[in-house]
C-alpha cells in the first residue's frame, strides 16, 4: 500500500513538468489518488494558454490518471476515492480536464457518476467544447441507463440548450420586418447535436419517457421563440409548415437548424413510447396538444402520431377528423390530410357525411383568398377566377378520399380533374420544386446532320426561339449543335461557309467558327480560304443589333463580339497549329479578320473605370468589405480588342516564322516590324494612350515584351519608353506587372530592360492597384533577379542586385534563398562547380548581412533548409552554414527535410548532426514537429550514441534527456540500446 | 585540464566549448586557470547558448572560488552567483511578472522616505523642542501617506517576487508547463534560501567558508541543469523505484 511517505519522496524528487507525466502515467493503484491530493498534486490544474490568435489546453496528466484509474479500478472503495479527488478538483477552463473528467464518470458507478453530471453541466457553458458534447452525450447514456435517468434529464438539459443567434443583437439594430427572423443554435455543432438526440436521448427515453418528451417540448418551444424578434407575440404560430413541411421524414423538409432537429427528437421519441406502451398514445397526444396553444407544431405532431398508430386511439382520431377548425387549417393542412388519407375509411357513413358535406359546401375563405390576390396581382378576381378556385379547393380536398369514395362523389371529383386538371401536391400548402436546365435544340444534332449546309442555313432562318429560353429550345441550343456538327465535319461545313451570309444571326456565326476551331484542336483538317473569308464577312457586321437585349441568358448572342472574339481564337490557334496552320499567302485574308476587331469598343472606358479605376471598390466601400478586380491581361485577354491586340502580336510573330523559312529571310527579317506596316501601325496606334485609353491593351504589350524585342530590336527599343511610359505609372504597371509576373525571365531582355529593372527596384512595396495580380510583382521580381544570378547573368556586386537588397524587406530577401534552395532541391543531375561557387558565394554574403541585422536576419536565412536538403552542395560546407542559421536564426524550413538530411550524414558527421537536431529540437519549444519526424531524429541520436565521438556521444544523450523532458519518453529506449 | 577562457564580443565564451572565432573577438588570457567538472561544462554549455553573459557570471563565480591570493573571493563568487540568479529571467521575454531591474529597489524606497522625512521635520508644527505634538498638518499627513504606501509595498513585494518565481520555473520548464502548487513552492523556498545566503555573504552580513559556498554552488548547479538540461531518464529511474515500493503492497485490481 503507498503511503504519504512515499508521496513526499516523489514530490522531492520532481522536478520538473514532465516528472508529472512520467510518474502518473506509471501510477497502477487506486490508493494513490487520495494520498496524491492530499500532498497537493490535484490542486493546480493547467489553465489554457494564449498561443497566436488561439488557445491552447494543455493535457494535465492527474486528470488522466483519474480517468484511468475509474476504467480500471471497479471497487466501491477505490471508486469513491476516485470519485472524491476528482470533485476537489479547482475549477479550471481547461477543456481537455473538463474531458477527462467526464471520461471518468463514465468510468465510474452512475451513483458516483452522478455526483460529477452537475459539474459537466456547467463545463457545457463553456465556450470551447472540443469533444465534450458527444462524452457528455455518452453520460447521459451511462447515467439513465445506470437508474439515475434524475441526474441525466439535468445533463440532457445543459447539453441540448438552445442559445440565440449569434448575430442577434447586429440584426436588432435594423428595426424593420426584414430583420426579424433568427437562428437559433445549439451551444456546438449541429451535426453533433443530431448525434447526440439519435444516440443517447433514445435512452433517456427508455428511463423516464413522457418527462424526455417534456424537456425535448421545452427546448423546441425556446428554439421556435427564439427564432422571431417579436417571438412571443407569435403564439401560436410557428410557421412550422414552412420550415418543416411534413413531420415524418420528407424531401419537402429542409432539414435546417436546431428546431428541425427537435421536431424530429419528439416525433421519434413519441413513437419510440408508443411502440413500447400503444396506452401511451392518449397521453402523449395530450401532452402535445397541451403544448399547442404554444405553438402549432405540437398539435402537428400529436395527429402524426394518431396516424401512425390509429388502433390505439381510434376515437381521438375521429374527433380530430370531424374538427372543423382542422379541416380548414393551413397549419395543420399536411397532417390532417395524411390522418383523413388513412383513416376516412374507419368512420362511420354519417362521419363520412360530415366531411363530405364540407368539402360539398366549398371553401369558407373563398373571398378572403380572392381579396388577398385582387391584392397582390392589382387585377379583379371575377367570377370564373372564384369558380375556378372553388373547383380546384374541391378536388384537392376530395384528392386524400380518392380510393374511399363512393361512384357518385368519384364521378364529382373526375369532373373536378378534368375541368382543373389533376391536383398538383394537395397535402402541401406550397411545393418546392427544382431541377437543372440548359438550353435545348429544336432538331437533334443527328437530324441537323442529314442537311446540307444551305438546308442547314434555310432550316435556321426559318427557325423562331421559343418564348422561355430557360426551359424551350433556343437559338444558343442550336448553336451548340451546330459547333458540335461543324467540329466533326469541318470540310463540309468550309465548303458551304458563306451560305452562312445569307444568316445576320451571330449565335450561328459565332457556333460554327468554334466548331473550327474544335476541329483545329483535335487535328482535323479543312480549307482555310472559305472559313477565312466568312471571317472577313462576319468581322464587318454591324456590332450591335438594334433591339437586342444584353441580356447574357436570352438564348441567344447580344451582339457580335462573341463571334468576333471567337474569330481571333480560331485565327491565334490556327497560326501555331500543327496539323492545319493557316497558309501564309492567305495573309491579306487573315489581316482582314482582325484588323477591323482592333477598332472594337470592348474594354470599354466604362469598364475600366469599374474594374482597373476603383468603381468596384468604391460600390463595395459602402459595405464595408474590400475587393480587388482582376489584373488588366485578366481583363484584356477577355475582351474583344484585347483579344484582337494579342491576335496582332500572333500574326507577326506567324508571318516572321513563315520569312524565315524563306531563302533570302536574313534580309527581310532584318526589317522586323517593316515587313508587315499593317501591324506596325495598329501597334503603334494603340501605343497612344490618347487614341486607346486601356490599361487592358498595354498589358498585352507587357506580356509580349520578350517577343516584340526578338520581332524588331530597333522598334522595341524606339517605343520602349511607350510601351512603359515613366510619366503615366499606372501604364507603365499595368505593361511591367504584366511582364513581369507572366514572362520568363530572358538574359537579352535584362540587356534591353535594366534601366525598367532599376525603377521596379525603387517600386518594391509600392505597388498599390485596385487589381490583384497572381503572381505578386515584387515576388516576380525577386524570381526574375535570382534566375539571373543563377545564370551567371548578374553578379551579387551588381548595382541591380544590391539595390533590391537594399528595398527589399526580409520576406522579399527570402525568396532569392528559397528559389535558389527549391532549384537545387529538384536538380536531378550534379551540380557544375560554377554555379555551386556562385550559390556559396551568395550565402556566405547573405550570412554577412544577415549577422548585421540579427534581429531580421531569421526570416531570410530559415530558407536555407531547402539548399541543405537538397544534398547538392558540399556535405561538410553545408552542415557548418546549418549550424550557422541555427544560431542566428533559430529556426530553418521545411524542418523535415533538413532533418531528413541529417539522418542522412549523421554517420559521417555524427557531432554536427546532433548539434543541428539539438537545436532544431530546442527552438521546438511546444514538441510538436518533431511529430513528424521523430523516426529520423531517433536514426540521427543513435549514430551519435554510437559514434566514436565523446562529444557527439554527450550530446546524443542530452538530446534524449532533453526531449523526454518534454514528455517524449519513447526516446529512452535509445539509451538503453547496445553500443557496438 | 587547464583551459584558456576566450571572451567573445559576439560569440559564446569558448573555453574548452566548441565553435568559430568570430571577427572582434579578444583573447583574454584568465588569471587563474580553471578546471571544470562534467555537469559544470554542461551548465557553462547552456547558459552560454541562452546568453554568454550568463556563462560568464557562472564562469566568474567559479574562477574566483578557485583562485587563491584573493581575499575577498567568496564575496565576491556569491555576488556573481546572485546576479545569475537575477538575471537569468531576462533572457526568457515571456516570463510576465516584472523582472527585478522593472521593480522598485529597497534602497531607493526608503531613500525617497526619509528625504520626505527630513524635509517634513523641518517644516512641520507638530514638532517643537524635539517633542511631537498637535493636530496633524500638511506636512506630516503627506509624509505619512508617503510612509503607508511604502508599508503596502513591502507587504506586496515580497509575493510578487515569489510569484515571479514561480513564473520563471514555468518558462524554463522544458514542457513550459507550471508544477503541482506544492511542489513549485518548495523549489522556491529552495530557491529563495539559495539567493538569501548569496546575498548575506555577497554584502559581508555573513562569513561564509569555501566548503559552504561550495554546497550552494553545487546546489545551484543542479538546480539549474533539472530545468534548462535535465537527465530526465536518470530521474525516471528513481521515479520507478518509489513508484515500485508504493505498488508491492497496493491491493490487487
Amino acid at each position: 500500500m503507498p503511503t504519504l511517505d512515499d508521496v513526499r519522496k516523489l514530490r522531492q524528487t520532481i522536478k520538473n513538468a514532465s516528472d508529472v507525466e512520467y510518474m502518473f502515467s506509471k501510477l497502477q493503484s487506486a490508493k494513490w489518488a487520495p494520498l496524491l491530493a492530499e500532498e497537493g498534486f490535484f490542486s493546480s490544474p493547467y489553465e489554457p494558454v494564449p498561443e497566436g490568435n488561439g488557445i491552447l489546453f494543455p493535457a494535465w496528466p492527474q486528470s488522466r490518471f483519474l480517468a484511468r484509474l475509474a476504467a480500471e479500478h471497479q471497487s466501491r472503495e477505490d471508486q469513491e476515492a476516485i470519485t472524491s479527488v476528482a470533485l476537489a478538483i479547482p475549477k479550471t477552463s481547461n477543456v481537455r480536464i473538463h474531458l477527462d473528467l467526464v471520461e471518468t464518470a463514465l468510468g465510474l458507478d452512475p451513483d458516483l457518476a452522478s455526483r460529477l453530471a452537475p459539474l459537466a453541466a456547467e463545463w457545457l457553458r463553456s465556450p470551447y467544447l472540443l469533444g465534450l458534447p458527444r462524452r457528455a452525450g455518452a453520460l447521459v447514456s451511462h447515467l439513465a441507463k445506470g437508474g439515475r435517468a434524475d441526474v441525466a434529464l439535468l445533463l440532457a438539459e445543459a447539453l441540448l440548450a438552445v442559445e440565440e443567434d449569434p448575430r442577434s443583437k447586429e440584426l436588432d439594430v435594423d428595426e424593420s420586418g426584414f430583420r426579424d427572423l433568427r437562428q437559433p443554435t445549439a451551444r456546438f455543432d449541429l451535426w453533433e447535436y443530431e448525434q447526440i438526440l439519435n444516440k443517447n436521448i433514445p435512452d433517456l427515453i427508455d428511463a423516464a419517457g413522457e418527462q424526455t418528451i417534456g424537456l425535448l417540448c421545452d427546448l423546441l418551444d425556446r428554439a421556435i421563440l427564439l427564432s422571431d424578434r417579436h417571438g412571443a407575440e407569435r403564439r401560436p404560430e410557428d410557421l412550422s409548415r414552412i420550415w418543416r413541411p411534413a413531420i415524418e421524414d420528407h424531401q419537402q423538409n429542409l432539414s435546417l437548424g436546431v428546431k428541425d432537429l427537435l421536431v424530429v427528437a419528439i416525433r421519434n421519441a413519441a413513437e419510440q413510447l408508443a411502440r413500447k406502451d400503444p396506452f401511451s398514445v392518449r397521453r402523449l397526444v395530450a401532452l402535445l396538444e397541451g403544448r399547442a396553444q404554444d405553438w402549432v407544431v405540437f398539435g402537428r405532431i400529436a395527429l402524426h402520431l394518431l396516424r401512425l398508430f390509429p388502433n390505439a386511439a381510434p376515437e381521438l382520431a375521429r374527433e380530430r377528423l370531424l374538427d372543423r377548425s382542422l379541416f380548414d387549417s393551413l397549419d395543420m393542412k399536411h397532417e390532417y390530410f395524411l390522418l383523413e388519407s388513412d383513416c376516412f375509411g374507419h368512420l362511420s357513413g354519417e362521419d363520412r357525411d360530415t366531411i363530405l358535406r364540407w368539402i360539398d359546401q366549398g371553401p369558407r375563405d373563398a373571398e378572403a383568398v380572392a381579396s388577398t390576390w385582387e391584392k397582390f396581382t392589382g387585377q379583379t378576381a371575377t367570377e370564373e377566377w372564384k369558380n375556378a378556385y372553388v373547383r380546384s379547393w374541391k378536388r384537392d380536398h376530395l384528392k386524400p378520399l380518392e380510393g374511399q369514395l363512393d361512384p357518385a362523389w368519384k364521378q364529382v371529383y373526375a369532373n373536378l380533374v378534368a375541368e382543373a386538371g389533376p391536383a398538383q401536391h394537395p397535402e402541401f400548402t406550397s411545393y418546392h420544386e427544382g431541377g437543372a436546365w440548359g438550353p435545348s435544340s429544336p432538331l437533334s444534332g443527328e437530324e441537323l446532320a442529314k442537311m446540307s449546309a444551305r438546308e442547314l442555313v434555310d432550316y435556321l432562318a426559318s427557325w423562331e426561339p421559343s418564348a422561355d429560353p430557360f426551359h424551350g429550345a433556343s437559338r444558343e441550343g442550336l448553336g451548340r449543335e451546330i459547333t458540335a456538327l461543324v467540329s466533326e465535319s469541318p470540310d463540309k461545313y468550309a465548303a458551304g461557309a458563306r451560305e452562312f451570309e445569307r444568316l445576320p444571326e451571330p449565335t450561328y456565326a459565332r457556333a460554327g467558327i468554334q466548331g473550327f476551331d474544335g476541329a483545329l484542336k483535335s487535328g482535323t483538317t479543312f480549307d482555310w480560304r472559305p472559313v477565312l473569308v466568312f471571317c472577313t464577312w462576319a468581322v464587318t457586321r454591324q456590332r450591335d443589333i438594334p433591339g437586342r437585349s444584353d441580356e447574357p441568358f436570352a438564348g441567344m448572342d447580344p451582339h457580335w463580339g462573341w463571334t468576333r472574339t471567337a474569330i481571333l481564337r480560331l485565327l491565334i490557334n490556327g497560326f501555331v497549329s500543327g496539323s492545319n496552320p493557316i497558309p501564309p499567302d492567305l495573309r491579306e485574308f487573315v489581316w482582314q479578320a482582325i484588323e477591323p476587331v482592333t477598332h472594337d469598343p470592348d474594354p470599354t472606358p466604362e469598364h475600366e473605370q469599374k474594374y482597373l479605376h476603383g468603381g468596384v471598390q468604391e460600390e463595395y466601400r459602402k459595405w464595408g468589405t474590400k475587393v480587388r478586380s482582376p489584373d488588366p491581361l485578366t481583363s484584356a485577354i477577355n475582351s474583344v480588342r484585347g483579344t484582337a491586340m494579342e491576335a496582332t502580336v500572333q500574326y507577326t510573330l506567324w508571318l516572321r516564322r513563315d520569312l524565315q523559312k524563306r531563302a533570302e529571310h536574313d534580309d527581310i527579317l532584318a526589317r522586323g516590324l517593316d515587313a508587315m506596316p499593317e501591324a506596325r501601325e495598329v501597334l503603334e496606334h494603340h501605343l497612344d494612350a490618347a487614341e486607346d485609353p486601356s490599361l487592358s491593351i498595354r498589358s498585352i504589350f507587357g506580356q509580349r515584351l520578350p517577343w516584340l524585342l526578338g520581332l524588331d530590336r530597333g522598334w522595341a527599343e524606339e517605343n520602349r519608353p511607350r510601351i512603359l511610359p515613366r510619366e503615366m505609372p499606372e501604364y507603365w504597371h499595368a505593361a511591367w506587372d504584366t511582364y513581369v509576373c507572366y514572362c520568363k525571365p530572358y538574359d537579352d531582355v535584362l540587356d534591353w530592360l535594366r534601366d525598367e529593372y532599376a525603377h521596379a527596384v525603387e517600386q518594391i512595396g509600392k505597388h498599390e492597384h485596385v487589381w490583384f495580380t497572381p503572381q505578386a510583382p515584387d515576388h516576380s521580381l525577386a524570381l526574375h533577379l535570382a534566375t539571373f544570378y543563377w545564370r551567371g547573368k548578374l553578379p551579387y556586386d551588381d548595382h541591380l542586385f544590391q539595390a533590391f537588397y537594399r528595398a527589399a524587406d526580409p520576406s522579399l530577401r527570402a525568396q532569392v534563398l528559397n528559389y535558389f534552395g527549391r532549384s537545387l532541391y529538384q536538380m536531378k543531375e550534379p551540380i557544375p562547380s560554377g554555379l555551386a561557387d556562385r550559390l556559396m558565394d551568395i550565402w556566405s554574403n547573405r550570412l554577412r548581412a544577415a549577422k548585421r541585422e540579427p534581429s531580421i536576419a531569421g526570416e531570410e536565412l530559415k530558407e536555407f533548409g531547402w539548399w541543405f536538403g537538397s544534398g547538392k552542395l558540399e556535405d561538410q560546407w553545408s552542415i557548418n552554414q546549418l549550424l550557422e542559421v541555427l544560431r542566428l536564426a533559430k529556426r530553418v524550413d521545411p524542418d523535415f527535410m533538413v532533418v531528413e538530411r541529417l539522418a542522412q550524414v549523421s554517420e559521417a558527421l555524427p557531432l554536427e548532426a546532433i548539434q543541428a537536431l539539438g537545436m532544431i529540437v530546442e527552438a521546438d519549444v511546444k514538441g510538436w514537429n518533431i511529430l513528424g519526424w521523430r523516426d529520423k531524429a531517433k536514426q540521427i541520436i543513435r549514430a551519435a550514441l554510437k559514434s566514436n565521438n565523446a562529444e557527439a556521444r554527450q550530446k546524443g544523450v542530452d538530446l534524449v534527456n532533453l526531449v523526454g523532458s518534454r514528455g517524449h519518453f519513447d526516446f529512452g529506449e535509445l539509451l538503453k540500446e547496445p553500443v557496438e | 585540464m587547464y583551459a584558456t577562457i576566450t571572451v567573445s564580443t559576439v560569440g559564446r565564451p569558448e573555453m574548452s566549448l566548441r565553435g568559430e572565432a568570430v571577427g572582434g573577438e579578444e583573447t583574454i588570457d584568465a588569471q587563474a586557470p580553471l578546471e571544470l567538472g562534467g555537469r559544470q561544462r554542461v551548465l557553462a554549455e547552456a547558459l552560454s547558448e541562452k546568453d554568454p553573459r550568463l556563462a560568464w557570471m557562472y564562469l566568474g563565480a567559479l574562477t574566483a572560488l578557485e583562485g587563491s591570493g584573493n581575499p575577498d573571493a567568496v564575496a565576491q563568487a556569491c555576488h556573481s552567483l546572485r546576479e545569475l540568479m537575477e538575471k537569468i529571467p531576462r533572457w526568457y521575454p515571456d516570463i510576465a511578472v516584472p523582472a527585478p531591474e522593472q521593480l522598485p529597489r529597497m534602497n531607493d524606497k526608503v531613500r525617497a522616505l526619509s528625504e520626505k522625512w527630513k524635509r517634513m521635520r523641518a517644516r512641520t508644527q507638530c514638532l517643537n523642542n524635539g517633542t511631537w505634538g498637535g493636530p496633524i498638518d500638511g506636512d506630516l499627513a503627506t509624509v505619512l501617506k508617503v510612509a503607508d504606501d511604502f508599508f503596502a509595498w513591502l507587504e506586496t513585494d515580497r509575493p510578487l517576487r515569489r510569484l515571479r518565481t514561480v513564473e520563471m520555473f514555468r518558462t524554463l520548464d522544458p514542457m513550459q508547463l507550471p508544477l503541482p502548487t506544492r511542489i513549485a513552492e518548495l523549489r522556491v523556498d529552495e530557491w529563495s534560501s539559495c539567493r538569501d545566503y548569496l546575498v548575506k555573504v555577497a554584502h559581508h552580513d555573513i562569513t561564509a567558508t569555501h566548503q559552504e559556498v561550495n554546497a550552494w554552488v553545487y546546489f545551484l548547479e543542479g538546480f539549474l541543469l533539472d530545468l534548462i538540461r535535465p537527465r530526465t531518464f536518470e530521474k525516471h529511474e528513481g521515479i520507478d523505484t518509489i513508484v515500485k515500493e508504493g505498488e508491492q503492497n497496493a491491493d490487487p485490481r
